[in-house]
């Protein structure tokens, strides 16, 4: 059984009952057109060429509070719109308008009666005469107020996304900036000077470093990288910050300091969320015109020695564990002297592993930059700081991870210029 | 800009206690958790030995190594033992550092691996594990 639109009826045709009912539709149609345009749920406006109204229906009318009097043949289209909106109807919408023959969905706002603001979409054709003369201009008005607030709403949304990300990136630098010291301090007869690069600004970096005095002139130092990323490996950061100090001030020999970090982790942490980390830490004694450094590592890379005499070398401490992964963790260390001209450059796997061809997978690796050490022997802290920046800089989106780098230098013009 | 990981699986009709994985790669932060997730879900009650097979794993950064020594942990708890095989320079490189060559039977090879625990019956096989 088949009942269509447009489907013609054939002979066999619909019963009498029905064709009054199509009348009654009909008659009902017909009857509507004028009420139709008056009472549209939409605006309607005819204007002279000049935008002069010549016509308006009663929905447009009710929306603004006029009456037919106020408007036709006294104003013009343009008079009906907030300041910003006659500026666009003048600059925009009127010469294309004029240049195109019609011009659609344009947002513009009116001005009611009562001074409030209606936002609408405005659609204008020109009707033209037989011998394509324009006429007159025919306009039809959709209240917009639903469109408008969503897309308030929408703006509004992202906004506060903005904002909340932006919430969150500062919270992430003040707490980043929490792990590290604001300044390195001045130790007497030792140049400084560190780098820290965090690879994403919402979530925290693991990588660490600090020095501090520990009385007597000796100093404690320790650079590392906390296992994963963000609040729980933050936390993790903090309290092996805390520990290595408080540990330092307690024995300030780097073994006995690095094995009490490992015995407050494992104690810190249930075997269900075992924490980890690296970590180099030094002890640095004043020895007339150097110092001596005793380092200590716990899976860490080794340190970098920057000679006087041009010359680099790894300071390697081999069999130091993750701290973390074994109740009693082995540490061993090993003693470097640095004196005038030495640099001891101590860095964090985000430069060894930064991306050297990220279209191919090429990493930095551990020769690479012993040779790049060996280049740049003899240098400062500073310059070496800088050298590292630099090097990491050209990496750019290569450098996927945290990286911190410190350096130690003892300034060269402490002793007698070579000859 | 990420990172990607694979995991594929090697069963080995000898050594039905045997979890057989292959890491393809690169483990970094940015897919850990996700690889962890998917090595739990194969790991099946009666797995009693771990083989991890890195020789396509070009890089593994510290939250893999968390990960990594979290799933040595899970088979260890068991009575389990673990292997990795097919570390590439890179990769050793980080096991020496960070002594991680302690904690994991290293192999040359996933056959190596494998030859290995078909000789000891007692890691594998056995039907009352310890």
């Amino acid at each position: 059984m088949m009942s269509g639109i447009g489907h013609v009826p054939s002979s066999t045709g619909p019963e009498n009952g029905d064709v009054t009912e199509e009348t009654i539709f009909t008659a009902l149609l017909e009857d509507s057109a004028e009420d139709l345009y008056e009472n549209a749920p939409c605006g309607y406006l005819s204007t002279l060429l000049d935008g002069q109204i010549a016509k308006v229906n009663t929905t447009l009318l009710r929306w603004l509070g006029y009456t037919r009097d106020d408007l036709v043949g006294r104003r013009r289209f343009a008079d009906l719109l907030t300041v910003g909106g006659k500026l666009y109807h003048e600059t925009h919408f009127a010469p294309l308008l004029r240049m195109q023959g019609e011009i659609g969905g344009v947002a513009l706002e009116l001005r009611a009666a009562d001074g409030s603001q209606l936002p609408v979409l405005v659609t204008s054709t020109v009707k033209n005469s037989a011998d394509g003369r324009p006429l007159l201009i025919r306009t039809t008005i959709f209240d917009a107020r639903d469109r408008r607030t969503y897309e308030r709403e929408l703006l509004r949304a992202r906004q506060e996304a903005d904002l909340e990300r932006e919430r969150l990136q500062s919270l992430v630098a003040t707490l980043q900036r929490t792990l590290l010291p604001p300044t390195l301090l001045t130790v007497p007869g030792l140049e400084t000077a560190a780098y820290y690069h965090t690879a994403s600004s919402d979530q925290l970096g693991g990588d660490f470093y600090d020095l501090f005095p520990l009385g007597d002139g000796r100093w404690g130092v320790f650079l590392g990288d906390v296992a994963g990323k963000g609040p729980d490996a933050a936390a993790v950061t903090s309290l092996t910050r805390y520990t290595l100090r408080a540990a330092a001030a307690y024995d300030p020999d780097p073994v006995a300091v690095l094995g009490n970090l490992n015995a407050v982790l494992r104690q810190e942490y249930s075997s269900d969320d075992p924490r980890y980390c690296t970590v180099i830490y030094g002890l640095l004694v004043p020895d007339g015109d150097g110092f001596t450094a005793t380092l200590a590592s716990g899976g860490h890379p080794a340190a970098l020695l920057l000679r006087a005499d041009g010359t680099a070398d790894y300071q390697f401490t081999p069999g130091g564990l993750l701290v973390g992964i074994l109740p009693d963790a082995r540490f061993t260390a090993t003693t470097v002297r640095i004196t005038g001209g030495d640099t001891l450059l101590l860095y964090t796997d985000g430069l060894t592993e930064a991306l050297t061809d990220v279209a191919a997978g090429a990493r930095y690796g551990d020769e690479a930059l012993l040779a790049f050490a060996a280049d740049l022997a003899p240098t400062t802290a500073s310059g070496a700081i800088r050298a590292v920046t630099d090097l990491l800089a050209a990496f750019g989106e290569g450098v996927e991870d945290d990286t911190a780098a410190l350096a130690l230098g003892v300034p060269a013009s402490l002793i007698q210029e070579p000859t | 800009m990420t990172a990607a990981v694979s995991l594929a699986t090697y069963p080995d009709d000898t050594l039905p206690q045997t979890l057989i994985l292959a890491l393809e790669g690169q483990l970094d932060y940015t897919n850990a958790e996700q690889l962890r997730e998917r090595a739990v879900h194969l790991l099946a009650d009666d797995h009693r030995s771990l083989i991890l097979d890195l020789s396509e794993l070009t890089f593994c950064d510290s939250t893999g190594i968390r990960i990594l020594l979290a799933l040595r942990t899970l088979i260890t708890a068991r009575g389990g033992s673990i292997s990795v095989a097919g570390l590439g320079p890179r990769l050793l490189k980080i096991f020496q550092v960070t002594g991680l060559v302690q904690f994991f039977a290293v192999q040359p090879t996933r056959a190596d691996a494998v030859a290995l625990l078909r000789a000891a019956p007692s890691a594998d096989q056995s039907p009352s594990a310890g």
